[in-house]
């Protein structure tokens, strides 16, 4: 019967220590501390075919890199703030991914209404 | 066994370089261009054909349906740089494999409302197609072949330079799988050293990843050639090019789309019997886009070519079949 307790007691210890270990340190919607991607900002979300748009992703950590994407329209520039320009009218997703070099990522997107 | 002016017959390496993946415009710059093919008839058996290309292409030109526009176009010309390298092999005597792969130098476009300048580059959408000669008749000078084959990209992710996504004008491949279909017509006369041949292909896009589809491709060419000199052969192309609109989730986009029909005249001069070098200027004479977009105003090239023949000789051959 002691056998049996010893051995549940090492599966329950075994059972907690894994539960601890995969805790997430940092990932997509648990950001790790000191990396925190806090807003995606436009200066205009309505602009005309043409002009550009200052996008400024706002994001803490260290060594932080910056990924833009979007189905139409050029970037100009890279890093934390981009301008973008589109040469015809719809909605458009713009994207940013922000990573550290601890593996922690977070991604914002934000909607930029394009009209002739 | 079929024996016809090589000038006649290495003519057809050229043609490759009229064969667009996608020629028609985007909004802002022109497509990517080039779906390089060896796209002639069918090869000798156990032939080798190797060629080699360069080609440039200019467009400073908006085009609303047919008329030329300059109200709120955003670029001031875009051009790229590409080479290319094609190969084919003849399997049997009507089967022929070829294979094709090419590589952006520079996809530019420069903005006339703001100062900047982008540039793409890198591989293009490769591609393999099998091609079967139908009916081959080497008196005559008559040979009818038809192909399939399908087109694949080097990578499915569009390409980011410093971390930011290039925009889809200046993509070096569409990142997505095709499909194709060909026939080539040919009638030569020797007694005047003429060929008149004629290639039809039809290219589909399947969508990426981003459900974003390029529009179809139907071409269809007339060529004309000509000995004008020993070892210069001159030809005439008429080119029409239709292009589907593209779909972005199903939707067509607007300003995607065209009907362009070219000219385009060339001429290859052999040297040694062995190799070809072939220049050529495309011109478009019709122009027609939905929306409003960049249309092409000149494109050049130059290419080189050679035959290999893979055929195990004997010592003491007794006669030539």
């Amino acid at each position: 019967m002691k056998k049996i307790m010893y051995l549940v007691l090492i599966l329950a210890g075994i059972m907690v220590l894994s539960c601890n270990k995969s805790k997430p340190s940092g990932t997509d919607n648990n950001p790790a501390k000191g990396f925190n991607f806090s807003a995606l900002t436009t200066n205009d979300t309505l602009m005309k075919v043409n002009e550009t748009a200052t996008i400024t992703a706002f994001a803490t950590g260290s060594s932080l890199t910056y990924e833009w994407t979007a189905t139409f329209g050029t970037f100009i520039g890279s890093g934390p703030t981009v301008q973008w320009t589109v040469c015809h009218a719809d909605n458009f997703t713009i994207t940013c991914k922000v990573s550290d070099n601890q593996s922690h990522t977070d991604t914002k997107s934000i909607v930029i209404r394009v009209q002739n | 066994m079929y024996r016809t002016n090589p000038l006649l017959t290495h003519s057809f390496f050229l043609l490759i370089l009229f064969l667009p993946e996608r020629m028609a415009s985007q909004c802002c710059s022109t497509g990517s261009p080039v779906g390089a093919s060896v796209y002639v008839g069918v090869l000798n058996k156990y032939h080798l054909r190797a060629i080699t290309y360069y080609r440039y292409n200019y467009s400073d030109t908006y085009y609303q349906d047919d008329r030329k526009t300059t109200e709120d176009v955003p670029l001031q010309y875009s051009n790229y740089n590409f080479i290319g390298i094609a190969l084919a092999y003849g399997i049997t005597r009507r089967l022929t494999v070829e294979t094709d792969a090419g590589y952006f130098i520079n996809k530019t476009q420069v903005f006339k409302t703001i100062d900047y300048t982008e540039k793409g580059y890198g591989l293009a959408t490769g591609g393999i197609t099998l091609k079967y000669g139908f009916f081959i008749n080497p008196m005559k000078q008559i040979e009818i072949t038809g192909g399939a084959g399908f087109r694949y990209p080097f990578s499915l992710k569009p390409q980011m330079v410093d971390g930011v996504q290039l925009s889809r004008d200046v993509q070096p491949s569409t990142n997505a799988f095709g499909a194709s279909g060909m026939l080539f017509l040919n009638k030569g006369f020797p007694s005047i050293t003429m060929r008149i041949f004629s290639i039809n292909r039809y290219d589909y896009n399947f969508t990426d990843q981003n459900d974003y589809q390029y529009g179809s491709i139907l071409l269809n060419s007339l060529f004309v050639a000509k000995t004008v000199l020993k070892n210069l052969l001159a030809l005439l192309q008429l080119r029409s090019e239709y292009r589907t609109p593209d779909k972005d989730h199903g939707e067509k986009r607007i300003n995607s789309g065209n009907y362009l029909l070219l000219m385009s005249p060339q001429l290859t001069y052999a040297i040694a019997g062995k190799w070809n070098v072939s220049v050529l200027v495309d011109i478009p004479v019709y122009k027609n886009y939905q929306g409003k977009q960049l249309t092409p105003k000149y494109s050049v090239a130059v290419s080189l070519t050679r035959d290999f023949s893979l055929v195990k000789r004997p010592k003491n051959p007794v006669s030539d079949h």
